[in-house]
């Protein structure tokens, strides 16, 4: 029997009659590489650093063979930060994906209309206005998560229909609105409040623990579980709401279980370490013409947006020891200048 | 065709009436020189209530007397020259500077969905000042309002760069995306000094939000010429814009240079906006809100669109920030009551009209 071409090259487990899983070739390649260097990463991150640890000293205290510092500093301090900062990188940009691909537009991620500002006003008024403790405060960053999605969904839709540039510039004018609201926020706090939650609110990874990190990881893994059993209907709804119909699809199930679990992975990451702009925006969007596919890439878009955080961490860790930065700053700037220069080429050589 | 014989004249009514019935020229013509007046009232009651209006109330009469005879013994009369005449001259300025520059920016980009805030534009003049603050030691509003228009002609430059290269130049899409993504990689590195400089951050706190209070009357007044030579540009080249507006084939059809009008309008973009950021912070949604406003009164007509952006922005700044001053018993920056005014206007706006779904 003749293969089917699928025009690209494609990775066949099973039989070639009937294939168990097919894999696009160039994506599980960039997958693997992606995540090669993400571990690697993530190694030297946790055996480098400003306490003077060698790395055959943190080494045994990873494999539970160091002494009580410097397991104290590698396990206890280092390596939640470095899950923490994996796993949310993963989810943020599966949310961006997931909500680009609704949109149907690469400005339609989270951060973008506004989700994520919601959040972390959702998160201010609770430390800041009602005094809340860091549950309440995860609550809290839920809460304005899911209520903003609600409002820039009830705004932009017209007869049922949220699609395109209307939702987004609604969610650009509500975010607006919402930013201006924590900015003033944080003018009326005292100078010590303003400087702890701004810093918070800049998107930060330190002080990460286990405890915080084993509940976070359960959830997201829900979550992720949740987006990864979506791609494929969403995959089919791309290609046009009449087509996946016409295949027996329920597009609007489909829709409103993607835009719960990708606000789910928004707010998730929101309330634990505040707003981290531009990975959602960003990560599917490099992962998309790095795969040079047009469609949901959620693996790809996981996997950068993973190393992307992770690396933002460790350069904001390192670039000035005496006062780290928050990562968002760092993940602004390194995701927004790749986005950035992916525009230029793109204007240039097509 | 025979727009080859027409005179300028004739060519800049095609070029400003092409979307409107013929029939009714006079009358809108009329309507249009009717309007200014009422648009200029509102303009003076806008800035009288800048005047006004305060968290302390002083009766108009009291107030007029501290403006004629300054007394510096004279509690009110140093409140009123301190703070209230330094406030209204900023509204008056950076609202009209704001105001031209959306008008400016939507012309040339022909995208309405943008405003300097929007380009990243009021980011890129903001992180220039902050840079100027923290590291090369200024304190003057002289020395850094260069830095704040040179930030803000770098800053467009870059946005127009790249969206108007390529296959897909003229792509509003793909301009607001590029803009987009360059203003929150600029106030990502605006944070990251203010957090690393916590006396400028103490010091800037308020301007990063937007306000009319962070400048005493000098300051204001030594931005004041360059935002006139930006007004003056602007209204020389409004002709050029309604040319431009129909296209860049069109208007190099009509003896036009696309590139040269966009070179000269980037100018002005910079004096404008970077005046308006330096003097007064980033103030959003003022550039988005005024043309549009004028667009719906005077239709397509791009000096007519500056003249009222000229009276309608100050009108909503000077009332936004009267607002601002007694809302609550602080003060709510200016640029705050801005994006509340601004953003449901933007909402409404998308809902009522029909964007394409680009």
């Amino acid at each position: 029997m003749t293969t089917l071409d699928l025009g690209r090259p494609v990775l066949r487990l099973g039989r070639a009659g009937r294939p168990l899983l097919l894999l696009d070739a160039r994506s599980a390649a960039l997958c693997a590489g992606l995540w090669t260097a993400t571990v690697l990463l993530a190694g030297w991150a946790a055996l480098s650093g400003a306490a003077g640890i060698t790395p055959a000293d943190g080494l045994a205290a990873l494999l539970g063979r160091g002494d009580e510092y410097t397991t104290m500093v590698v396990v206890e301090w280092r390596a939640p930060r470095i899950v923490m900062a994996v796993l949310l990188g993963a989810c943020l940009a599966i949310s961006g994906a997931l909500f680009q691909n609704l949109t149907a537009n690469p400005l339609g991620s989270p951060d973008v209309i506004g989700f994520q500002t919601g959040s972390y006003t959702g998160a201010l008024v609770v430390m800041l206005l009602l005094g809340g403790g860091t549950a309440a405060v995860i609550t809290g960053a839920l809460t304005g998560g899911l209520l903003t999605a609600a409002i820039v969904f009830a705004l932009a839709s017209r007869r049922g229909a949220v699609r395109g540039v209307r939702l987004i510039i609604v969610g650009i004018g509500v975010s607006a609105m919402l930013a201006s609201v924590n900015v003033w926020i944080l003018l009326t706090a005292t100078v010590e409040d303003a400087i702890m939650a701004s810093l918070w609110g800049a998107g930060n990874l330190s002080g990460m623990s286990w405890p915080l990190v084993v509940p976070t990881a359960t959830v997201s893994i829900v979550f992720l579980v949740a987006a990864a059993l979506l791609a494929r209907p969403m995959k089919v709804t791309q290609v046009g709401i009449p087509f996946a119909t016409a295949l027996g699809q329920n597009v609007r199930a489909v829709q409103i279980a993607a835009i719960v679990v990708g606000i789910g992975l928004i707010a998730l990451s929101t309330a634990t370490v505040g707003p981290v702009s531009f990975v959602a925006l960003a990560a599917p969007q490099i992962a998309r013409r790095l795969v040079r596919a047009d469609g949901l890439a959620l693996g790809p878009s996981a996997a950068i947006g993973a190393l992307l955080l992770l690396l933002a961490d460790v350069i904001a860790q390192r670039l000035d020891p005496d006062s780290p930065l928050p990562v968002g700053i760092v993940t602004v700037s390194i995701g927004g200048i790749y986005f950035l220069w992916l525009l230029i080429r793109e204007g240039r050589t097509r | 065709m025979a727009s080859s014989q027409l005179s300028p004249a004739e060519t800049r009514d095609l070029a400003s009436d092409g979307a409107e019935e013929t029939g009714h020229r006079p009358d809108l013509l009329r309507r249009r020189r009717l309007l200014l007046f009422p648009l200029a009232l509102l303009c003076l009651i806008a800035l009288c209530a800048s005047m006004l209006v305060g968290s302390r109330p002083i009766p108009p009469a009291e107030v007029l007397r501290a403006a004629l005879h300054p007394d510096p013994a004279d509690e009110i009369s140093q409140l009123v020259h301190l703070s209230r005449i330094p406030r209204t001259v900023l509204v008056l300025l950076a609202g009209a500077a704001l105001g031209v520059a959306g008008a400016l920016m939507q012309a040339v980009t022909r995208n309405p969905m943008t405003d300097p805030g929007i380009l990243g534009v009021n980011s890129g003049a903001s992180l220039a000042v902050v840079t100027g603050l923290a590291f090369f030691g200024m304190s003057d509003i002289s020395q850094y309002m260069w830095w704040s228009f040179a930030g803000a002609m770098v800053t467009s430059v870059l946005v127009f760069a790249i969206g108007t290269t390529g296959p897909a130049r003229g792509n509003p899409i793909r301009m607001t995306l590029a803009g987009v993504a360059l203003g929150a990689v600029l106030s990502g590195f605006s944070s990251a000094v203010l957090f690393t400089h916590s006396e400028v951050l103490e010091r800037m706190r308020g301007w990063s939000a937007g306000t009319t209070a962070s400048q005493p009357l000098e300051a204001t007044l030594q931005i004041a010429p360059f935002i006139l030579l930006g007004l003056v540009i602007a209204a020389l080249s409004t002709r050029a814009l309604d040319v431009l507006s129909l296209g860049d084939a069109a208007a190099v059809a009509m003896g036009a240079h696309p590139q040269r009008i966009r070179a000269v309008v980037l100018v002005a973009i910079a004096l404008l906006a970077g005046g308006a950021t330096a003097a007064a912070g980033p103030i959003g949604f003022i550039g988005l809100l005024a043309p549009h406003l004028a667009r719906m009164v005077v239709g397509p007509h791009q000096g007519w669109i500056m003249a009222c952006s000229v009276l309608i922005a100050p009108t909503v700044l000077g009332l936004a920030d009267s607002l601002g001053r007694v809302l609550t018993a602080g003060e709510v920056p200016v640029g705050v009551v801005t994006a509340f005014i601004g953003a449901p206007v933007l909402i409404g706006m998308v809902r009522r009209f029909r964007v394409s779904e680009a």
